[in-house]
């Protein structure tokens, strides 16, 4: 990258590398991600701070440090998902699976959100914000008891919740459950993790599932590094 | 500050014009001070002038509010998102403030030290407006009774200018087990110097707030002017 910046007064020299500090500082603009790669090498290869603009998304990024972080508020993604999830287990987590709605169109950045296995793997750190919603049946005559709606992380294989938003069954009747999660944020440093978004039930043998007319939503965006 | 100017040939350079294009550009920095050293005189900061941190990795704009000038974060930046470190006690029909929270289990980020990790007092020291974001979870009752969880955000204590919004949650108690719901997230209007939030708590039949997983949760984002 070009030299620092300096303040300039009257009687200073200007040089060449004065021009390339200018420009390489400026409100670079690019086609696409392949033209900014092929421009931004030798006397401008990025640095952390470095900002450019790509015509094709519409969207901004900076680098820090190998890179290109899109800007706060970003969104990763936006599924819904109204397939039938057996949920009869005793207590134990149920990762949703087949979000076969992509609420943003073709739109899931970078590919992070696998819709069939529900796992979210984002590759750059920094802080994201999930939220998540799921509509679930329960049949007449089924035990009073817990139904819990959690984020889950795997981390190096290890499946720790983050966070849990539960709901006490208060009736012995039939009828539908709406659970969401609290507004949770995660800190996601270098490395690859899922995260993964699951039901369980904390009460008995209990059969609960997603419905069509109210189905499971589940999104995240990106709120910086 | 001089205005852009469309560039004729022949017209030479002069240290106004580099001080102009300089501070026009995506200038970063090494620290606060750094920049507060560089940004004077013909370099002084006016607003929408942008700079970037390389001690934080975050873009910030300098925004003029009622005279005064802030170097602002960029829209959806976290400002800080923490969880309860320890269960607290909760009683019936009167809020109290949430407290000892910690900010380490999601990357540690508190922008400024705005928020008072002690207190539980959000006071963000730019002016402007903020999303908020909260969990409620308390530990449950004895069974077979009803009662009533309550939760909400708090603006500047109980006095005069106060402000509140709260969320409530009924619930039939079954059986030991944590209740979580969410507090609505809502935008909010900051001062910048005095204004602060706290995440507050009532319930009858409940004896103290959840720990872990299930812990209390508060955040905020600054989403500009």
């Amino acid at each position: 990258m070009a030299n620092a910046l300096r303040k300039f007064s009257d009687g200073d020299v200007f040089y060449s590398e004065d021009l390339d500090s200018l420009f390489a500082w400026s409100n670079l603009r690019f086609a696409n991600a392949a033209a900014r790669d092929a421009a931004l090498v030798g006397t401008y290869a990025p640095v952390t701070g470095t900002r450019v603009a790509l015509a094709d998304e519409n969207q901004q990024y900076r680098r820090v440090g190998t890179n290109w972080i899109p800007m706060p508020g970003t969104i990763c993604f936006s599924y819904a998902s109204a397939a039938v999830k057996d949920m009869s287990y005793n207590g134990a987590s149920v990762v949703l699976t087949n979000w076969g709605i992509n609420l943003l169109g073709s739109r899931n950045l970078n590919n992070w959100f696998n819709p069939s296995t529900g796992y979210f793997t984002p590759t750059l750190p920094g802080y994201y914000e999930f939220n998540a919603a799921v509509a679930v049946e329960q049949p007449a005559g089924l035990p009073v008891g817990q139904r819990q709606l959690g984020l889950s992380q795997y981390l190096s294989g290890n499946n720790t919740w983050i966070s849990q938003a539960g709901m006490i069954v208060p009736t012995y009747g039939a009828g539908q459950l709406y659970l969401h999660l609290i507004p949770t944020v995660v800190a996601l440093p270098a490395g690859a993790q899922f995260f993964l978004f699951g039901i369980n039930t904390g009460n008995g043998s209990v059969n609960m599932t997603p419905t069509a007319n109210n189905p499971a939503f589940f999104s995240a965006k990106y709120l910086g590094a | 500050m001089m205005a852009l100017k469309d560039w004729a040939d022949g017209e030479l350079l002069t240290p106004a014009t580099m001080n102009e294009l300089t501070s026009s550009m995506n200038m970063r920095f090494s620290s606060a001070a750094a920049r507060d050293a560089l940004l004077v005189g013909s370099l002084a900061p006016v607003a929408g002038m942008t700079v970037f941190m390389l001690d934080t990795n975050m873009a910030l704009t300098y925004v003029v509010v009622g005279g005064n000038g802030y170097w602002a974060p960029q829209p959806y930046t976290l400002c800080f998102f923490a969880r309860q470190a320890a269960a607290q006690g909760l009683g019936a029909n009167t809020y109290a403030a949430i407290t000892g929270y910690t900010v380490a289990d999601y990357g540690g980020r508190n922008f400024g030290n705005w928020f008072d990790v002690t207190t539980g007092k959000f006071t963000p020291k730019v002016p402007g407006v903020y999303e908020l974001l909260g969990g409620m979870s308390m530990a449950n009752g004895p069974s077979g009774s009803t009662y009533a969880q309550r939760a909400g955000f708090r603006m500047n204590g109980t006095g005069a200018a106060a402000f509140s919004l709260y969320s409530e949650n009924r619930q039939a108690i079954s059986s030991d087990v944590p209740v979580s719901f969410d507090v609505r997230q809502f935008l909010l209007a900051m001062n910048g110097t005095t204004d602060y939030v706290e995440l507050v708590a009532n319930a009858a039949n409940v004896t103290n707030t959840s720990t872990g997983a299930q812990a209390p949760v508060f955040g905020a984002k600054y989403m500009g002017q």
